[in-house]
């Protein structure tokens, strides 16, 4: 990530080829700029200030991996309102969820005779959200992970693998696109992923994995 | 299925690229082939820890921003900016930040309020005292009191040096039209001294006195405290009507435009209503 101490006021465009650039002023510019605002807003309703905190960075890593495919078509602190408020909703739902413990069927409106209005108007926002909710990058438990896998990744010898991965897994890209930002073919892309993938399952394979 | 084939739609579907057709196949693989299970497994976990990774560089780095905010909040405190707060901000806290005043929306629309208030006033007091048609020109030379009252000296029918004078009545215009006219009018009034009962540019009338417009087979006056207008044919509300006095003659004039009738307060009795020569008109 490039370093970047302080830039002078830039546009929403600026900032958002600097994000996509990977540039860590234009990330501190974004995120210092916006952080009141949009915890200030989520406050207002309701949020405490350590979930209002942890949704403004869930918001930003949202923010990371749509940037590349982002048209912006406001300004960037309003969308960056809205990807809070929508999350800020699907934790009260997820909260809700859990206090009442309601049972639903999506599958079949037999299932919902015991439904109330609120009961559908949470589900209605839950499907809503789905696209959030259901997107492992944005619900991942860190606790969960598979050091193993994390070390194995950590000694990749090629960088190159890493940035394959990452633009295939978090910013994704498909074949044809990461070959046009690396400059190599569709096929040397395809194998390439493929001779990465070897790599770290031979280095898995060195740590003992699966047995 | 080649392993290139197995391994490009397995990374299809943990990336959600996949139809239903396809990815119920996948499905279907996971629970009859173990090789394409541990091969799915694989990637899942591959596709998640490179996800984790990236998570936890940006919360890093974002953590990384909050103390340098933190940082260089310390000892730096902002000057709370609302009213009637003494006291300092945090500006690294979570609480809301302090809105100056006047950016407020409720100052804003209160202020919008007072002001379309004060203007609808101004407006208002303009219109009310509007004059759409002056009834003379003249020199700038006209005086202006308040309107004598009925007790006063000046008014005093007794103490008057003017005693009315007969003159031939003018017949009032045979317009037909409706009496519009009839009843109580507040009419405009004005006050001078100009033998041409003329106005000079910009005076304005100072207030409204009452007239009564009322039918009658001749046309006449009443004029006690209030002026009481008798005519055959009452005329129609234009041209307008005004009150003058002339203070050199001690005088009303009941003036519309070119006709002019001369009042006078204080007699008892209906007068007959006496009209202006033509030659004391103004030009």
């Amino acid at each position: 990530m490039n370093q970047g101490n302080s830039l002078p006021e830039l546009s929403d465009k600026q900032l958002l080829d600097g994000l996509r650039a990977d540039d860590q002023g234009a990330w501190r510019q974004v995120y210092n700029t916006n952080r009141r605002k949009v915890i200030h807003y989520l406050r207002g309703r309701g949020a405490s200030a350590e979930v209002a905190h942890e949704i403004y960075q869930d918001t930003m890593v949202f923010l990371d991996a749509q940037k590349h495919k982002l048209v912006l078509t406001s300004k960037l602190s309003t969308y960056l309102t809205g990807v809070a408020i929508k999350k800020l909703q699907a934790y009260w739902t997820e909260k809700t969820k859990e206090a009442s413990r309601i049972s639903i069927g999506f599958d079949s409106p037999v299932n919902r005779p015991n439904l109330t209005g609120d009961d559908i108007d949470e589900m209605e926002l839950a499907l809503l959200n789905l696209a959030l909710e259901d997107d492992p990058r944005f619900a991942l438990n860190p606790e969960e992970a598979d050091l193993m896998v994390q070390k194995a990744l950590a000694q990749i010898p090629l960088k190159h693998c890493a940035d394959i991965f990452r633009m295939r897994y978090w910013d994704g890209f498909n074949d044809q696109e990461i070959a046009d930002r690396l400059n190599l073919s569709h096929g040397s892309v395809r194998n390439q992923v493929g001779d990465c993938k070897k790599k770290v399952k031979s280095i898995l394979l060195t740590m003992g994995w699966g047995q | 299925m080649t392993d290139a084939e197995r391994d490009e739609l397995i990374e299809k579907s943990l990336l959600n690229e996949l139809d239903a057709a396809s990815e119920a196949r996948v499905q279907q693989l996971r629970q009859e082939d173990e090789a394409f299970r541990q091969e799915f497994d694989f990637q899942e976990m591959l596709t998640t820890q490179v996800r984790l990774k990236r998570r936890k560089e940006l919360l890093d780095m974002f953590d990384g921003f909050e103390s340098e905010q933190a940082a260089a909040n310390e000892g730096t405190q902002i000057p709370i900016m609302a009213l009637g707060n003494a006291g300092q901000h945090d500006v690294s806290s979570d609480a809301p930040p302090v809105i100056p005043l006047w950016r407020q929306s409720w100052f804003r629309v209160a202020a919008g309020i007072v002001l379309t208030v004060l203007l609808g006033a101004v407006v208002w007091w303009k219109l009310s005292r509007y004059d759409p048609k002056p009834i003379a020109t003249g020199i700038e030379d006209s005086i202006k009191s308040p309107l004598p009252t009925a007790g006063s000296p000046q008014n005093d029918p007794a103490e008057s040096p003017r005693l009315p004078v007969p003159h031939p009545i003018d017949p009032v215009a045979q317009s037909g039209k409706a009496a519009r006219l009839k009843g109580p009018s507040r009419l405009p009034y004005y006050e001078t001294d100009d033998i041409r009962l003329g106005f000079g540019k910009g005076r304005k009338d100072r207030e409204y006195r009452t007239v009564i417009f009322e039918t009658g087979p001749t046309a006449a006056y009443e004029f006690q405290d209030t002026l009481r207008v008798f005519m055959p044919v009452l005329p129609a509300a234009k041209p307008a009507w005004s009150l003058v006095y002339n203070r050199s003659t001690d005088t009303y004039y009941l003036i519309s435009g070119q006709i002019r009738y001369e009042v006078i307060r204080g007699l008892q009795g209906r007068e007959p209503l006496r009209r202006e020569p033509a030659s004391t008109l103004p030009k």
